[in-house]
Protein backbone atom coordinates (compact mmCIF):
# COMPACT_ATOMS: atom_id res chain seq x y z
CA UNK A 1 0.00 0.00 0.00
CA UNK A 2 1.60 3.20 -1.10
CA UNK A 3 0.14 6.42 0.16
CA UNK A 4 1.38 9.58 -1.40
CA UNK A 5 0.35 12.05 1.17
CA UNK A 6 2.56 14.93 2.27
CA UNK A 7 3.99 12.75 5.02
CA UNK A 8 5.27 10.20 2.56
CA UNK A 9 6.72 12.91 0.39
CA UNK A 10 8.38 14.58 3.31
CA UNK A 11 10.02 11.41 4.54
CA UNK A 12 11.24 10.66 1.07
CA UNK A 13 12.84 14.06 0.92
CA UNK A 14 14.47 13.41 4.23
CA UNK A 15 15.85 10.15 2.97
CA UNK A 16 17.18 11.89 -0.06
CA UNK A 17 18.64 15.07 1.38
CA UNK A 18 19.46 14.53 5.04
CA UNK A 19 23.03 13.51 4.38
CA UNK A 20 23.73 16.44 2.11
CA UNK A 21 22.34 18.97 4.53
CA UNK A 22 24.18 17.31 7.38
CA UNK A 23 27.43 17.41 5.47
CA UNK A 24 26.99 21.05 4.73
CA UNK A 25 26.36 21.80 8.38
CA UNK A 26 29.37 19.82 9.53
CA UNK A 27 31.66 21.81 7.32
CA UNK A 28 30.12 25.07 8.26
CA UNK A 29 29.93 24.49 11.98
CA UNK A 30 32.82 22.08 12.51
CA UNK A 31 30.70 20.32 15.06
CA UNK A 32 28.96 17.07 14.32
CA UNK A 33 26.42 17.25 17.09
CA UNK A 34 25.38 20.74 16.29
CA UNK A 35 25.24 19.78 12.65
CA UNK A 36 22.75 17.07 13.51
CA UNK A 37 20.60 19.50 15.42
CA UNK A 38 20.58 22.00 12.64
CA UNK A 39 19.77 19.31 10.10
CA UNK A 40 16.84 18.14 12.12
CA UNK A 41 15.60 21.66 12.65
CA UNK A 42 15.87 22.28 8.93
CA UNK A 43 13.55 19.41 8.17
CA UNK A 44 11.17 20.37 10.92
CA UNK A 45 10.82 23.76 9.34
CA UNK A 46 10.28 22.19 5.99
CA UNK A 47 7.45 20.16 7.44
CA UNK A 48 5.91 23.15 9.13
CA UNK A 49 5.90 24.90 5.83
CA UNK A 50 4.26 21.94 4.17
CA UNK A 51 1.69 21.60 6.92
CA UNK A 52 0.67 25.20 6.62
CA UNK A 53 0.65 25.67 2.88
CA UNK A 54 -1.39 22.56 2.46
CA UNK A 55 -4.08 24.37 4.28
CA UNK A 56 -4.20 27.07 1.73
CA UNK A 57 -3.88 25.09 -1.40
CA UNK A 58 -7.07 23.13 -1.56
CA UNK A 59 -6.66 19.59 -2.59
CA UNK A 60 -2.96 19.36 -3.23
CA UNK A 61 0.04 19.39 -0.97
CA UNK A 62 1.86 22.69 -1.10
CA UNK A 63 3.99 22.47 -4.18
CA UNK A 64 7.59 23.08 -3.47
CA UNK A 65 9.41 23.71 -6.66
CA UNK A 66 12.98 23.18 -5.64
CA UNK A 67 13.20 21.35 -2.38
CA UNK A 68 16.93 21.11 -2.43
CA UNK A 69 17.47 24.84 -2.73
CA UNK A 70 14.76 25.41 -0.18
CA UNK A 71 16.43 23.12 2.31
CA UNK A 72 19.78 24.76 1.81
CA UNK A 73 18.32 28.14 2.36
CA UNK A 74 16.69 27.09 5.60
CA UNK A 75 19.90 25.44 6.76
CA UNK A 76 21.93 28.46 5.82
CA UNK A 77 19.73 30.75 7.84
CA UNK A 78 19.93 28.45 10.81
CA UNK A 79 23.71 28.35 10.53
CA UNK A 80 23.85 32.11 10.44
CA UNK A 81 21.74 32.15 13.58
CA UNK A 82 24.22 29.81 15.19
CA UNK A 83 27.03 32.17 14.40
CA UNK A 84 25.17 35.15 15.69
CA UNK A 85 24.81 33.30 18.91
CA UNK A 86 28.54 33.37 19.28
CA UNK A 87 28.35 37.04 18.53
CA UNK A 88 30.89 38.87 20.58
CA UNK A 89 33.60 36.38 19.89
CA UNK A 90 36.44 37.37 17.66
CA UNK A 91 37.36 35.32 14.66
CA UNK A 92 40.49 33.98 16.28
CA UNK A 93 38.71 32.91 19.38
CA UNK A 94 36.12 31.21 17.25
CA UNK A 95 38.76 29.28 15.51
CA UNK A 96 40.24 28.02 18.72
CA UNK A 97 36.97 27.24 20.39
CA UNK A 98 35.37 25.22 17.68
CA UNK A 99 35.72 21.55 18.24
CA UNK A 100 36.60 19.54 15.25
CA UNK A 101 34.50 16.54 15.88
CA UNK A 102 34.30 15.01 12.50
CA UNK A 103 33.04 11.81 14.00
CA UNK A 104 33.56 8.24 13.01
CA UNK A 105 32.09 8.27 9.59
CA UNK A 106 35.33 8.81 7.76
CA UNK A 107 36.43 5.58 6.21
CA UNK A 108 39.31 3.46 7.31
CA UNK A 109 41.52 4.89 4.66
CA UNK A 110 44.19 6.33 6.86
CA UNK A 111 45.78 8.47 4.31
CA UNK A 112 42.53 10.09 3.41
CA UNK A 113 41.58 10.20 7.04
CA UNK A 114 44.43 12.46 7.91
CA UNK A 115 43.98 14.44 4.78
CA UNK A 116 40.30 14.82 5.43
CA UNK A 117 40.91 15.91 8.97
CA UNK A 118 43.45 18.37 7.88
CA UNK A 119 41.32 19.78 5.17
CA UNK A 120 38.33 20.16 7.40
CA UNK A 121 40.41 21.98 9.91
CA UNK A 122 41.73 24.26 7.28
CA UNK A 123 38.32 24.93 5.92
CA UNK A 124 37.30 25.79 9.42
CA UNK A 125 39.96 28.44 9.43
CA UNK A 126 38.56 30.25 6.48
CA UNK A 127 36.59 33.37 7.06
CA UNK A 128 32.93 32.61 7.21
CA UNK A 129 32.02 34.39 4.02
CA UNK A 130 34.56 32.38 2.06
CA UNK A 131 33.73 29.15 3.74
CA UNK A 132 30.08 29.59 2.97
CA UNK A 133 30.46 29.87 -0.76
CA UNK A 134 33.27 27.37 -0.98
CA UNK A 135 31.22 24.66 0.68
CA UNK A 136 28.08 25.45 -1.21
CA UNK A 137 29.93 25.23 -4.46
CA UNK A 138 32.44 22.46 -3.96
CA UNK A 139 30.97 20.31 -1.25
CA UNK A 140 27.28 20.65 -1.96
CA UNK A 141 27.68 21.15 -5.67
CA UNK A 142 25.23 23.96 -6.03
CA UNK A 143 25.45 26.12 -9.10
CA UNK A 144 26.76 29.64 -8.84
CA UNK A 145 23.34 30.80 -9.90
CA UNK A 146 21.60 28.99 -7.06
CA UNK A 147 24.13 30.21 -4.57
CA UNK A 148 23.70 33.76 -5.72
CA UNK A 149 19.96 33.51 -5.37
CA UNK A 150 20.23 31.98 -1.94
CA UNK A 151 22.62 34.55 -0.60
CA UNK A 152 20.96 37.40 -2.37
CA UNK A 153 24.10 38.46 -4.17
CA UNK A 154 25.04 38.78 -7.80
CA UNK A 155 26.60 35.84 -9.56
CA UNK A 156 29.65 37.93 -10.12
CA UNK A 157 30.20 38.58 -6.47
CA UNK A 158 29.74 34.90 -5.74
CA UNK A 159 32.23 33.85 -8.40
CA UNK A 160 34.85 36.21 -7.15
CA UNK A 161 34.34 35.15 -3.60
CA UNK A 162 34.70 31.51 -4.51
CA UNK A 163 37.87 32.21 -6.34
CA UNK A 164 39.33 34.05 -3.40
CA UNK A 165 38.23 31.28 -1.07
CA UNK A 166 40.15 28.74 -3.11
CA UNK A 167 43.20 30.90 -3.09
CA UNK A 168 43.03 31.33 0.63
CA UNK A 169 42.57 27.63 1.03
CA UNK A 170 45.65 26.87 -0.98
CA UNK A 171 47.69 29.21 1.12
CA UNK A 172 46.47 27.64 4.29
CA UNK A 173 47.16 24.11 3.18
CA UNK A 174 50.73 24.67 2.25
CA UNK B 1 48.34 22.54 -4.42
CA UNK B 2 46.11 21.70 -7.29
CA UNK B 3 44.64 18.77 -5.54
CA UNK B 4 43.20 20.71 -2.67
CA UNK B 5 39.78 21.02 -4.11
CA UNK B 6 39.68 17.42 -5.16
CA UNK B 7 40.75 16.35 -1.74
CA UNK B 8 38.18 18.56 -0.22
CA UNK B 9 35.48 16.99 -2.27
CA UNK B 10 36.72 13.54 -1.48
CA UNK B 11 36.80 14.24 2.21
CA UNK B 12 33.38 15.74 1.96
CA UNK B 13 31.87 12.65 0.39
CA UNK B 14 32.77 10.64 3.41
CA UNK B 15 30.90 12.77 5.85
CA UNK B 16 27.42 11.46 6.36
CA UNK B 17 24.90 10.41 8.93
CA UNK B 18 25.14 6.90 10.26
CA UNK B 19 22.15 4.70 9.62
CA UNK B 20 21.25 4.91 13.26
CA UNK B 21 21.55 8.65 13.41
CA UNK B 22 19.40 8.94 10.38
CA UNK B 23 16.65 6.73 11.69
CA UNK B 24 16.69 8.49 15.04
CA UNK B 25 16.20 11.75 13.24
CA UNK B 26 13.47 10.22 11.16
CA UNK B 27 11.63 9.09 14.27
CA UNK B 28 11.93 12.51 15.82
CA UNK B 29 10.52 13.99 12.65
CA UNK B 30 7.64 11.54 12.59
CA UNK B 31 6.79 12.52 16.14
CA UNK B 32 6.84 16.11 15.11
CA UNK B 33 4.56 15.35 12.18
CA UNK B 34 2.07 13.70 14.47
CA UNK B 35 2.19 16.65 16.76
CA UNK B 36 1.69 19.13 14.00
CA UNK B 37 -0.35 17.40 11.35
CA UNK B 38 -1.49 18.88 8.11
CA UNK B 39 -4.56 20.93 8.82
CA UNK B 40 -7.91 21.35 7.17
CA UNK B 41 -9.52 24.70 7.08
CA UNK B 42 -13.14 23.97 7.00
CA UNK B 43 -13.88 20.35 7.46
CA UNK B 44 -17.03 19.74 9.37
CA UNK B 45 -16.43 16.14 10.12
CA UNK B 46 -18.75 14.57 12.57
CA UNK B 47 -21.08 17.48 12.67
CA UNK B 48 -23.87 16.14 10.56
CA UNK B 49 -22.78 13.28 8.51
CA UNK B 50 -26.02 12.59 6.79
CA UNK B 51 -27.12 9.06 6.76
CA UNK B 52 -24.54 7.59 9.03
CA UNK B 53 -25.96 8.81 12.23
CA UNK B 54 -22.60 9.94 13.36
CA UNK B 55 -23.20 12.61 15.85
CA UNK B 56 -20.76 14.51 17.93
CA UNK B 57 -20.71 13.55 21.51
CA UNK B 58 -22.64 16.00 23.64
CA UNK B 59 -19.37 16.59 25.36
CA UNK B 60 -17.43 17.41 22.26
CA UNK B 61 -16.10 20.86 21.71
CA UNK B 62 -16.17 20.42 18.03
CA UNK B 63 -16.90 24.05 17.40
CA UNK B 64 -13.33 24.63 18.40
CA UNK B 65 -12.01 22.23 15.83
CA UNK B 66 -9.82 23.49 13.10
CA UNK B 67 -10.50 27.12 13.58
CA UNK B 68 -7.00 28.11 14.45
CA UNK B 69 -4.02 26.49 15.96
CA UNK B 70 -4.78 26.63 19.65
CA UNK B 71 -1.95 27.94 21.74
CA UNK B 72 -0.24 25.23 23.72
CA UNK B 73 -0.96 26.89 27.03
CA UNK B 74 -4.63 27.00 26.32
CA UNK B 75 -4.59 23.32 25.54
CA UNK B 76 -2.66 22.54 28.69
CA UNK B 77 -5.08 24.59 30.72
CA UNK B 78 -7.97 22.72 29.24
CA UNK B 79 -6.29 19.43 29.91
CA UNK B 80 -6.40 20.16 33.59
CA UNK B 81 -10.14 20.19 33.53
CA UNK B 82 -10.29 16.57 32.45
CA UNK B 83 -13.10 16.84 29.98
CA UNK B 84 -10.62 17.53 27.23
CA UNK B 85 -9.12 14.07 27.40
CA UNK B 86 -12.59 12.75 27.20
CA UNK B 87 -13.51 14.91 24.27
CA UNK B 88 -10.27 14.11 22.55
CA UNK B 89 -11.24 10.48 22.37
CA UNK B 90 -13.33 10.96 19.29
CA UNK B 91 -10.92 13.03 17.30
CA UNK B 92 -9.28 12.09 14.05
CA UNK B 93 -6.04 13.24 12.51
CA UNK B 94 -6.28 16.91 11.66
CA UNK B 95 -8.37 17.87 14.63
CA UNK B 96 -7.06 20.30 17.15
CA UNK B 97 -7.38 17.77 19.93
CA UNK B 98 -5.99 14.82 18.07
CA UNK B 99 -2.54 15.26 19.60
CA UNK B 100 -4.16 15.00 23.00
CA UNK B 101 -5.70 11.72 22.04
CA UNK B 102 -2.47 10.24 20.84
CA UNK B 103 0.08 11.76 23.14
CA UNK B 104 -1.82 12.09 26.37
CA UNK B 105 -4.62 9.58 26.51
CA UNK B 106 -2.86 6.82 24.70
CA UNK B 107 0.43 7.43 26.47
CA UNK B 108 -1.13 7.25 29.88
CA UNK B 109 -3.14 4.18 29.12
CA UNK B 110 -0.23 2.54 27.38
CA UNK B 111 2.07 3.21 30.28
CA UNK B 112 0.17 0.80 32.43
CA UNK B 113 0.93 -2.09 30.14
CA UNK B 114 3.95 -3.60 31.77
CA UNK B 115 4.41 -7.06 30.35
CA UNK B 116 5.22 -7.60 26.68
CA UNK B 117 1.94 -9.42 26.36
CA UNK B 118 -0.01 -6.48 27.73
CA UNK B 119 1.92 -4.15 25.49
CA UNK B 120 1.12 -6.29 22.51
CA UNK B 121 -2.55 -6.24 23.33
CA UNK B 122 -2.47 -2.52 23.78
CA UNK B 123 -0.77 -2.15 20.43
CA UNK B 124 -3.57 -4.09 18.81
CA UNK B 125 -6.04 -1.85 20.56
CA UNK B 126 -4.16 1.10 19.11
CA UNK B 127 -4.50 -0.38 15.67
CA UNK B 128 -8.18 -0.50 16.31
CA UNK B 129 -8.29 3.12 17.26
CA UNK B 130 -6.51 4.01 14.05
CA UNK B 131 -9.03 1.88 12.21
CA UNK B 132 -11.84 3.79 13.78
CA UNK B 133 -10.28 7.02 12.66
CA UNK B 134 -9.95 5.78 9.13
CA UNK B 135 -13.57 4.71 9.18
CA UNK B 136 -14.79 8.01 10.51
CA UNK B 137 -12.90 9.88 7.88
CA UNK B 138 -14.08 7.59 5.14
CA UNK B 139 -17.61 8.35 6.19
CA UNK B 140 -17.04 12.07 5.90
CA UNK B 141 -17.36 13.47 2.44
CA UNK B 142 -15.61 16.75 3.09
CA UNK B 143 -12.50 15.46 4.73
CA UNK B 144 -9.42 16.40 2.74
CA UNK B 145 -7.68 13.53 1.02
CA UNK B 146 -4.45 14.34 2.82
CA UNK B 147 -6.10 13.80 6.15
CA UNK B 148 -7.56 10.52 5.03
CA UNK B 149 -4.22 9.47 3.76
CA UNK B 150 -2.56 10.50 6.98
CA UNK B 151 -5.02 8.27 8.80
CA UNK B 152 -4.19 5.39 6.49
CA UNK B 153 -0.50 5.96 7.03
CA UNK B 154 -1.03 5.91 10.77
CA UNK B 155 -2.96 2.70 10.48
CA UNK B 156 -0.14 1.17 8.54
CA UNK B 157 2.41 2.31 11.07
CA UNK B 158 0.57 0.91 14.01
CA UNK B 159 -0.14 -2.33 12.22
CA UNK B 160 3.56 -2.58 11.53
CA UNK B 161 4.25 -2.09 15.18
CA UNK B 162 2.09 -5.04 16.01
CA UNK B 163 3.97 -6.96 13.35
CA UNK B 164 7.18 -6.10 15.13
CA UNK B 165 5.82 -7.33 18.43
CA UNK B 166 4.87 -10.58 16.84
CA UNK B 167 8.33 -10.88 15.34
CA UNK B 168 9.83 -10.21 18.73
CA UNK B 169 7.75 -12.93 20.29
CA UNK B 170 8.87 -15.29 17.59
CA UNK B 171 12.46 -14.34 18.18
CA UNK B 172 12.07 -15.09 21.83
CA UNK B 173 10.57 -18.45 20.96
CA UNK B 174 7.32 -17.35 22.53
CA UNK B 175 5.03 -19.06 20.09
CA UNK B 176 1.94 -18.75 22.19
CA UNK B 177 2.03 -14.99 22.45
CA UNK B 178 3.02 -14.57 18.84
CA UNK B 179 0.06 -16.63 17.82
CA UNK B 180 -2.27 -14.88 20.21
CA UNK B 181 -1.27 -11.45 19.07
CA UNK B 182 -1.49 -12.38 15.42
CA UNK B 183 -4.90 -13.83 16.02
CA UNK B 184 -6.06 -10.74 17.85
CA UNK B 185 -4.89 -8.51 15.07
CA UNK B 186 -6.53 -10.59 12.38
CA UNK B 187 -9.80 -10.57 14.27
CA UNK B 188 -9.77 -6.86 14.88
CA UNK B 189 -9.13 -6.19 11.22
CA UNK B 190 -11.80 -8.62 10.12
CA UNK B 191 -14.39 -7.22 12.47
CA UNK B 192 -13.88 -3.73 11.19
CA UNK B 193 -13.88 -4.90 7.64
CA UNK B 194 -17.24 -6.42 8.32
CA UNK B 195 -18.74 -3.34 9.83
CA UNK B 196 -17.34 -1.21 7.04
CA UNK B 197 -18.76 -3.57 4.49
CA UNK B 198 -22.12 -3.40 6.18
CA UNK B 199 -21.95 0.32 6.07
CA UNK B 200 -21.17 0.40 2.41
CA UNK B 201 -23.88 -2.09 1.65
CA UNK B 202 -26.55 -0.58 3.79
CA UNK B 203 -25.75 2.80 2.29
CA UNK B 204 -26.07 4.34 5.69
CA UNK B 205 -29.59 3.82 6.87
CA UNK B 206 -28.74 5.83 9.90
CA UNK B 207 -28.96 2.82 12.13
CA UNK B 208 -25.33 1.95 12.13
CA UNK B 209 -22.75 3.68 14.26
CA UNK B 210 -19.07 3.29 13.77
CA UNK B 211 -17.67 2.66 17.18
CA UNK B 212 -18.27 6.21 18.21
CA UNK B 213 -18.84 7.37 21.75
CA UNK B 214 -21.55 5.08 23.07
CA UNK B 215 -22.51 7.49 25.77
CA UNK B 216 -23.60 9.95 23.15
CA UNK B 217 -27.27 10.29 23.71
CA UNK B 218 -29.61 9.66 20.87
CA UNK B 219 -30.99 13.13 20.83
CA UNK B 220 -33.22 14.77 18.35
CA UNK B 221 -30.13 15.30 16.28
CA UNK B 222 -29.96 11.68 15.33
CA UNK B 223 -33.64 11.46 14.74
CA UNK B 224 -33.44 14.46 12.52
CA UNK B 225 -30.59 13.08 10.47
CA UNK B 226 -32.22 9.72 10.09
CA UNK B 227 -35.45 11.13 8.82
CA UNK B 228 -33.84 13.63 6.54
CA UNK B 229 -31.73 11.05 4.85
CA UNK B 230 -33.26 10.01 1.64
CA UNK B 231 -30.78 8.28 -0.56
CA UNK B 232 -28.44 8.63 2.34
CA UNK B 233 -25.07 8.02 0.83
CA UNK B 234 -23.98 9.91 -2.21
CA UNK B 235 -22.03 7.85 -4.72
CA UNK B 236 -18.77 9.38 -3.57
CA UNK B 237 -19.29 8.31 0.00
CA UNK B 238 -19.69 4.71 -0.93
CA UNK B 239 -16.77 4.97 -3.29
CA UNK B 240 -14.41 6.21 -0.62
CA UNK B 241 -15.74 3.61 1.77
CA UNK B 242 -15.06 0.91 -0.78
CA UNK B 243 -11.58 2.25 -1.28
CA UNK B 244 -10.85 2.08 2.41
CA UNK B 245 -12.47 -1.31 2.50
CA UNK B 246 -10.25 -2.74 -0.18
CA UNK B 247 -7.12 -1.41 1.47
CA UNK B 248 -8.27 -2.79 4.76
CA UNK B 249 -8.87 -6.11 3.12
CA UNK B 250 -5.30 -6.16 1.93
CA UNK B 251 -3.95 -5.47 5.39
CA UNK B 252 -6.29 -8.01 6.86
CA UNK B 253 -5.11 -10.54 4.29
CA UNK B 254 -1.51 -10.08 5.36
CA UNK B 255 -2.43 -10.34 9.01
CA UNK B 256 -4.32 -13.52 8.44
CA UNK B 257 -1.54 -15.02 6.39
CA UNK B 258 0.80 -14.36 9.25
CA UNK B 259 -1.66 -15.87 11.64
CA UNK B 260 -1.99 -19.01 9.57
CA UNK B 261 1.71 -19.27 9.29
CA UNK B 262 2.14 -19.05 13.02
CA UNK B 263 -0.68 -21.45 13.58
CA UNK B 264 1.00 -23.99 11.40
CA UNK B 265 4.19 -23.48 13.23
CA UNK B 266 2.91 -23.78 16.72
CA UNK B 267 -0.32 -25.70 16.49
CA UNK B 268 0.04 -28.33 13.85
CA UNK B 269 -3.33 -29.91 14.40
CA UNK B 270 -5.34 -26.86 13.46
CA UNK B 271 -3.96 -26.23 10.03
CA UNK B 272 -6.77 -27.40 7.78
CA UNK B 273 -9.52 -25.54 9.56
CA UNK B 274 -9.12 -21.99 8.47
CA UNK B 275 -7.42 -22.22 5.16
CA UNK B 276 -10.42 -21.41 3.05
CA UNK B 277 -12.20 -18.98 5.28
CA UNK B 278 -10.97 -15.90 3.52
CA UNK B 279 -13.75 -16.21 1.03
CA UNK B 280 -14.37 -12.74 -0.12
CA UNK B 281 -17.40 -12.87 -2.29
CA UNK B 282 -17.50 -9.22 -3.11
CA UNK B 283 -18.98 -7.34 -0.22
CA UNK B 284 -20.26 -9.76 2.37
CA UNK B 285 -23.87 -9.36 3.31
CA UNK B 286 -24.29 -8.89 6.99
CA UNK B 287 -20.96 -10.45 7.43
CA UNK B 288 -21.94 -14.04 6.96
CA UNK B 289 -19.68 -14.90 4.06
CA UNK B 290 -16.32 -13.39 4.74
CA UNK B 291 -16.66 -13.28 8.44
CA UNK B 292 -16.17 -16.76 9.68
CA UNK B 293 -12.65 -15.85 10.56
CA UNK B 294 -13.57 -12.78 12.45
CA UNK B 295 -16.56 -14.33 14.11
CA UNK B 296 -15.33 -13.42 17.52
CA UNK B 297 -15.13 -9.72 17.95
CA UNK B 298 -12.39 -8.98 20.34
CA UNK B 299 -12.11 -5.34 21.14
CA UNK B 300 -14.58 -3.47 19.05
CA UNK B 301 -17.74 -2.63 20.88
CA UNK B 302 -20.25 -0.98 18.64
CA UNK B 303 -23.83 -1.94 19.20
CA UNK B 304 -24.30 -3.24 15.71
CA UNK B 305 -21.13 -5.21 15.99
CA UNK B 306 -23.07 -7.86 17.74
CA UNK B 307 -25.52 -8.31 14.91
CA UNK B 308 -23.12 -9.65 12.33
CA UNK B 309 -21.46 -11.76 14.95
CA UNK B 310 -24.71 -13.40 15.89
CA UNK B 311 -25.57 -13.85 12.26
CA UNK B 312 -22.24 -15.43 11.55
CA UNK B 313 -22.32 -17.64 14.55
CA UNK B 314 -25.73 -18.90 13.62
CA UNK B 315 -24.95 -19.51 10.00
CA UNK B 316 -21.45 -20.77 10.45
CA UNK B 317 -20.47 -24.12 9.08
CA UNK B 318 -19.45 -26.80 11.51
CA UNK B 319 -15.84 -26.54 10.53
CA UNK B 320 -15.95 -22.92 11.51
CA UNK B 321 -17.07 -23.80 14.96
CA UNK B 322 -13.85 -25.65 15.52
CA UNK B 323 -11.91 -22.54 14.71
CA UNK B 324 -14.30 -20.56 16.78
CA UNK B 325 -13.78 -22.84 19.68
CA UNK B 326 -10.09 -22.28 19.52
CA UNK B 327 -10.52 -18.63 18.92
CA UNK B 328 -12.82 -18.19 21.83
CA UNK B 329 -10.30 -19.87 24.03
CA UNK B 330 -7.69 -17.34 23.02
CA UNK B 331 -10.26 -14.67 23.09
CA UNK B 332 -11.24 -15.30 26.65
CA UNK B 333 -7.66 -15.21 27.71
CA UNK B 334 -7.33 -11.94 25.93
CA UNK B 335 -10.46 -10.60 27.54
CA UNK B 336 -9.45 -11.73 30.94
CA UNK B 337 -6.12 -10.02 30.78
CA UNK B 338 -7.78 -6.98 29.34
CA UNK B 339 -9.96 -6.92 32.41
CA UNK B 340 -6.88 -7.20 34.53
CA UNK B 341 -5.36 -4.47 32.55
CA UNK B 342 -8.29 -2.24 33.35
CA UNK B 343 -8.01 -3.11 36.99
CA UNK B 344 -4.39 -2.19 37.03
CA UNK B 345 -5.19 1.10 35.48
CA UNK B 346 -7.78 1.90 38.08
CA UNK B 347 -5.64 1.03 41.04
CA UNK B 348 -2.49 2.52 39.62
CA UNK B 349 -4.04 5.82 38.87
CA UNK B 350 -5.96 6.06 42.09
CA UNK B 351 -7.94 9.01 43.17
CA UNK B 352 -6.36 11.73 41.18
CA UNK B 353 -7.17 10.01 37.95
CA UNK B 354 -10.57 11.42 37.32
CA UNK B 355 -9.17 12.86 34.16
CA UNK B 356 -8.54 9.60 32.43
CA UNK B 357 -10.89 7.26 34.21
CA UNK B 358 -14.06 8.15 32.37
CA UNK B 359 -12.53 7.11 29.09
CA UNK B 360 -11.06 3.96 30.48
CA UNK B 361 -14.27 3.08 32.18
CA UNK B 362 -16.09 3.45 28.94
CA UNK B 363 -13.71 0.95 27.39
CA UNK B 364 -14.07 -1.40 30.29
CA UNK B 365 -17.83 -1.30 30.04
CA UNK B 366 -17.69 -1.99 26.37
CA UNK B 367 -15.38 -4.89 26.93
CA UNK B 368 -17.58 -6.37 29.59
CA UNK B 369 -20.57 -6.03 27.39
CA UNK B 370 -18.73 -7.92 24.73
CA UNK B 371 -17.75 -10.69 27.04
CA UNK B 372 -21.39 -11.21 27.85
CA UNK B 373 -22.35 -11.16 24.22
CA UNK B 374 -19.66 -13.64 23.42
CA UNK B 375 -20.76 -16.06 26.06
CA UNK B 376 -24.30 -15.81 24.81
CA UNK B 377 -23.19 -16.61 21.33
CA UNK B 378 -21.34 -19.71 22.26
Amino acid sequence: MKFRGPEEQFLEWHEQFADAIFRHCVFRLSDREKAKDVTQETFIRLWNYMAVTNQQIRGSAGEIKNVRAFLYRIANNLIIDEYRRKETVSLDQMRDEESFDIGFEVREDYETHDEADRLMRVVGELPEKYREVLILRHVDGLSVKDIARMLDETENVVSVRIHRAIEKLKILTV
Amino acid sequence: MKHTLKQLKKAAREVRLSAEEKSLMREALVRHMEFRPVRNIDSSRLQLVKGFGLIPSPFSISHLRNKKFMPILAILGLLMSGSVSFAAENTVPGDVLYPVKVHVNETVRGAVAVTPQAKAQWDVRLVERRLEEVEKLAATPDALPEVKEAAQVNLEQYTDRVGERIAKFEEDEDGEDALKTAGLLAEVLSAHEVSLANLAKAGGSGATTLGVDPTASTTTLVAATSTTTMSATTPTDVASLLEVLSKLREVRGHAEEKHHELKKKYHEEDTEDNLDKDGDEGIPMNGTAGVTNGATVVLDANATGTVPVAGAAAGAATSASISQGIRIGDHEDAMRSQGEHQEEVRTALGAGASIILPTIQKDAERDEEEQKTERNND
